[in-house]
């Protein structure tokens, strides 16, 4: 049993105002990153699934039904990590540009935001459109 | 050999965020690429994805966005780690954890595609 003694934390979450354009593209560029990284990650579970034949019951509910609504559901999954994709490419090299010291100021943060909000979306909407 | 470990822990943040700005930039063409590769094979399955390329180029570039798409996602989650969680046992055990999964994912992609 460690002497551990808890000391208070400084706010890191509920400080910030969920109203702000500033909160929102920092959460989503943190939130992009980690769904991508557990994509990869799952993308080899799902191979090991299909070679080792591990199955179940559970696990044949799960894929009677992802066979089911397959197609609305790829769609689906292939949209949001598109937009994970293109979101955390155009927010990645916003946070490059900061680190030489572009775009610091408020006014320039709030527009390199926007375009980096809207640009993302019309670009994940254009891939779909050559995917599909 | 003592005094270089010592070294390492004490630039232990800066090798973590050079690396984190390194493989950013590395990483922006070669999503692309990749993406680019994925867009424009007819590859309907997972393991048929590269059969059709045969150039060694293509390959070694296969190979540099592997790893660093995999020491990329390790520092990010690294950070997230280092965010939330709070109590340092845990937090060790966590970083290990991601260390290790990130390693086992990079050896079966590249057994799976380059060799």
């Amino acid at each position: 049993m460690t002497n551990y003694k808890v000391r208070p934390l400084s706010g890191h979450l509920a400080v910030y105002k969920m109203t702000q354009l500033t909160t929102m593209l920092s959460g989503t560029h943190r939130v992009t990153g980690l769904f991508l990284a557990l994509v990869v990650y799952f993308s080899m579970l799902i191979n090991k699934f299909l070679v080792l034949n591990l199955s179940s019951y559970w696990v044949y509910w799960v894929a009677y039904y992802l066979n089911f609504y397959s197609n609305i559901f790829m769609y689906i999954f292939a949209f949001g990590t598109l937009f994970s994709v293109y979101y955390h490419l155009l927010n990645g090299i916003r946070h490059l540009g900061w680190d030489i010291c572009l775009g610091i100021e408020l006014d320039e943060l709030y527009f390199t935001g926007k375009i980096v909000a809207v640009s993302s979306v019309i670009v994940t909407i254009i891939s779909m459109y050559f995917l599909i | 050999m003592n005094s270089f470990l010592i070294t390492i822990k004490q630039k232990e943040g800066v090798i973590h965020w050079w690396l984190q700005r390194i493989t950013s930039v590395l990483l922006i063409p070669l999503v692309l690429w990749f993406l680019f590769v994925l867009f424009n094979s007819d590859a309907s399955t997972f393991y048929a994805l590269f059969s059709h390329v045969t150039t060694s180029i293509n390959l070694y570039i296969f190979v540099i966005f592997l790893i660093s798409l995999f020491v990329h996602i390790k520092l990010g989650m690294d950070c997230i780690i280092e965010d939330y969680v709070h109590h340092e046992n845990t937090k060790y055990v966590s970083k290990s954890l991601v260390t290790l999964v990130t390693l086992i994912v990079f050896k079966f992609f590249y057994t799976l595609f380059v060799l």
